[in-house]
Formats: structure tokens, C-alpha cells, sequence
């Protein structure tokens, strides 16, 4: 696995979208690296003591976002971190629509948000991001981690 | 269950009657009845009441773990075990009480560099993480590339952020020496102390995969050790039921090893569950303490 530590004006630029998007400042302990080309993940200073490039690293540290030209997406660990703190673009979801996004079904719901990604805490915690479409909210969460049936 | 009718061969019924002379009705009797269902709670999300309260809201019911505060027994549950909200947000793992052992013995603290040799799918490493309480490393090897895949899925599920996952033989590691303050190294195995968990295991019983997987193990344990450093802790643990790959195994470590000595596992409820021959060890039997069948031994480096 190729990993680049990102440049400084690209960790400056997450750490901006981090604050404009959801108003979360992003700990200066997070260390930013691509994992592949468009995934931004946060490495421990501690990882680069190990002789990394002889140990057929697949991947460390957790994986924060996807973030490529205009795209800027949390994980869902992600967005259970900024959502602990954000100050804005998280929407409040029941338990029902919980469910629905989380078996892969968009739900129809106002948003009244601007930002296109935002943070969707149901009563049980955050379940990740969702995409806004004003009256919608698109389901982002990866086939993999989504419940195919309920018995 | 894969297998409708648990078959033991004959050859298996010689075996395990060589080993508990007088037990082995109970004993196959055991692997005949499910495994007790439980769960552990990732108390970097979420506290086990507090779990355990939503949980309860929607029919389920639990019993405590002796051993372990953090983890649950289900006794009544209305959906299954994976097919919750809680567990697709992390707040816990669906893991055998037996499995939850080994993490526990080699008990790593925050700040150290801990090897996790053959870690997937990831219980005891999430477990480890969360004792850790995400300071320090660990490194979780696997070496089949896709069950990398379930090891990375778990741990981000789980908000491990303390992992590193290399794929790869773990004997690689003997390369690195004195490069880990702890190892756990969860051997693979032939995993007949799981039979009730997969009939199917008892009717591939065959002393040739024992003797196979115990020199597998040796290799492993020899190479590990050399990436331990001085004063350091391994802890070896398979869930199969063979001597040869588990007393045997550390019984011939030993004395090939002089700077490796065996430490006595002091865990609350297994003071009468040890190893044969090999008091210093934890040795589960599915019909005399109802879990899966598990071996567990720990070593410490002079």
C-alpha cells in the first residue's frame, strides 16, 4: 500500500473544509496521509517507528475521508468523530429512517442544510454521512457495512 | 450449523478418550448443544449499561460475563446478533467468551508496540485497541489477502485507530527481532474446540492436519518469539483440543528456549481449567465450563 503524507496546503484544506463544513477543528495530533489516491486517512506519529516499508502495510490508522476536486465525504468513523463536536450540518434522524439508510434506502426528508454531505445522528449515535438533496438524503453508506435482511 | 448430525469418528472418540479418560460422553455430548450467544461492548463507543439499555428497550435480555465486565451473554434477542444498528455503528462485536481470554492474559497497556500475529477477522485486535484505549501500536498480520479485507472492515466498524494491517506469513516477523513488548499469537489451527459452533469440524478429525498445524505453529511460536523483546509477553492460544499443538507445543518451546518461561495464568473462574501437564496454562473443555474449547498459555521473555 503507497501512502503520502499530504502536502501542507492539502492537510490545510481538509482541516478548512473540517471547520466550514461542520465546524469542527480538527486535533493538531491528526497526522493526514493518502492511502491509495483519493482516501485520506490519520496515521499515528507512532506507526513510523516501525520498519513500515518491509511490513506489506495494507492499511493503518482509521480512514477519515474521501476527498478528491470538489468531493469532500467523511467515513462513517469519521463522521462519528466530527459529529461528537460539529456545530452545524447534522441532521437529527429517527430510529425509523435509521433503519432505512442503514438497509440502503434514501429517505425523503427536509434538510434545510446547505453543506452536500451531512452528519445524520439517529437516537442510538451518528450513522455517517448522507447526501443532501434538500428534501432527500441519499444513502452513503458502503454495501458492506448495510443490513441485507432483518432476520 | 453447516453439518446436520455431528459425526465423531472413531478416531476422534480414541483421541479425546486418551485425553479425558471417564469424559468423553460429556464431552461429545458438549459439542452436540449450541454455543451460549455473547457479545462485547466497544466502551470506546458506548458504555456496557448504556448499551444494554437500548438494547433491552427492544426485547433483548442479558446475563453478565464472570470474568469480563465489558462483555454480555444474550439470552433473549428479537433480532440476529449482526443485524442491529448498534452493531453496524461499533458498539460491539459479536465474540465467544473463550475468544475474549487471550487479550485478556496478555493485557496490553496503553504506549506499546503489540504484535497481533494472525488477526482476522479482528476480535481480539478490537478488543486490544480498546485496551489500549487507542495509544500505542498494533500491528494485525493476516495472511490471506481477503481475510485482510474482513480484518480492515471490523476494525473500522470498531474505531481502531491504533492498527496497522500487513498481510503476509506471519514467521516474517522472526526478521524484526526484539521489535514488539507484546505478542499475541492466535494460532491457526485445526479448531476442534469450535465443533459447536461448526459440526462439520468433527468429521475432518485426521491426525495427519494435527501434526501438519503443530509443526506450523512451532515455526510460528520460534519465529514470533525472536521479534519479542526482553521482558516481553506472548501469549499463544489456539481453539482446537490437541495436546500436539498446544501442551506439547509450549512443553517443547520451553526446552529449546532458555530465555523463555512459562507464567501462570491468574484468571478469576479458570483457576480449575489447566492445560494437561501444564498447570501454568488455561485449557477449556466445552463440558466441564460452557464455552468453546480453547487453549491459552503465556510466555514471558528473560
Amino acid at each position: 500500500m503507497r501512502y503520502n503524507e499530504l502536502r501542507k496546503r492539502e492537510a490545510d484544506r481538509i482541516k478548512e473544509l473540517l471547520m466550514d463544513t461542520y465546524g469542527f477543528e480538527m486535533p493538531k495530533s491528526w497526522k493526514l496521509y493518502y492511502l491509495g489516491k483519493s482516501k485520506v486517512w490519520v496515521l499515528k506519529e507512532e506507526f513510523f517507528s516501525l520498519p513500515l516499508e518491509k511490513l506489506n502495510v495494507e492499511t493503518m490508522g482509521f480512514y477519515l475521508c474521501h476527498q478528491e476536486y470538489d468531493i469532500f465525504r467523511l467515513s462513517i468513523y469519521g463522521a462519528q468523530l466530527v459529529g461528537e463536536k460539529a456545530t452545524k450540518n447534522v441532521l437529527e434522524i429517527s430510529q425509523k429512517e435509521a433503519w432505512d439508510l442503514i438497509r440502503g434506502f434514501d429517505i425523503d426528508k427536509e434538510t434545510g442544510m446547505d453543506a452536500t454531505y451531512i452528519i445524520l445522528k439517529s437516537p442510538i449515535g451518528i450513522i455517517g454521512v448522507g447526501k443532501n438533496h434538500k428534501t432527500k438524503i441519499l444513502c452513503q453508506i458502503k454495501k458492506n457495512r448495510r443490513i441485507r435482511n432483518l432476520n | 450449523m453447516s453439518s446436520k448430525k455431528p459425526v465423531f469418528k472413531d478416531s476422534f472418540k480414541e483421541y479425546f478418550e486418551s485425553l479425558i479418560p471417564g469424559e468423553l460422553d460429556k464431552f461429545i455430548e458438549s459439542c452436540k448443544k449450541p454455543l451460549l450467544e455473547s457479545i462485547r461492548v466497544n466502551h470506546l463507543k458506548i458504555s456496557p449499561e448504556k448499551l444494554k439499555e437500548n438494547l433491552s428497550t427492544q426485547g433483548w435480555e442479558f446475563a453478565p460475563v464472570p470474568f469480563y465486565g465489558n462483555a454480555l451473554i444474550v439470552k433473549k434477542r428479537n433480532a440476529s446478533l449482526g443485524n442491529t444498528l448498534e452493531h453496524c455503528m461499533g458498539h460491539y462485536y459479536v465474540q465467544e467468551q473463550s475468544s475474549m481470554i487471550p487479550p485478556l492474559v496478555l493485557n496490553p497497556k496503553p504506549g506499546e508496540v503489540v504484535l497481533d500475529c494472525c488477526a482476522s477477522p479482528g476480535s481480539k485486535t478490537t478488543q486490544m485497541s480498546e485496551m489500549m484505549n487507542n495509544e500505542g501500536v498494533i500491528v494485525a498480520n493476516d495472511m490471506g489477502l481477503g481475510r485482510v479485507s474482513i480484518l480492515s472492515a471490523n476494525l473500522e466498524r470498531m474505531g481502531s485507530e491504533n492498527v496497522i494491517v500487513t498481510n503476509g506469513d506471519g514467521n516474517r516477523f522472526g526478521k524484526y527481532p526484539e521489535m514488539f513488548d507484546k505478542i499475541l499469537l492466535d494460532a491457526p489451527c485445526t479448531g476442534y474446540g469450535a465443533i459447536r459452533k461448526d459440526w462439520s469440524i468433527a468429521k475432518m478429525f485426521n491426525p495427519k492436519a494435527y501434526r501438519f498445524l503443530a509443526n506450523m505453529q512451532k515455526e510460528l511460536l520460534k519465529n514470533c518469539w525472536k521479534a519479542l523483546k526482553p521482558k516481553g509477553e506472548m501469549v499463544y492460544s489456539t481453539c482446537t483440543l490437541t495436546k500436539e499443538e498446544n501442551e506439547d507445543n509450549i512443553s517443547e518451546f520451553l526446552g529449546y528456549n532458555p530465555d523463555a518461561k512459562i507464567a501462570d495464568i491468574a484468571l478469576k473462574g479458570f483457576e480449575n481449567q489447566r492445560g494437561i501437564d501444564l498447570k501454568e496454562s488455561i485449557r477449556i473443555w466445552p463440558h466441564r465450563i460452557d464455552m468453546e474449547g480453547f487453549f491459552i498459555a503465556k510466555l514471558v521473555k528473560k
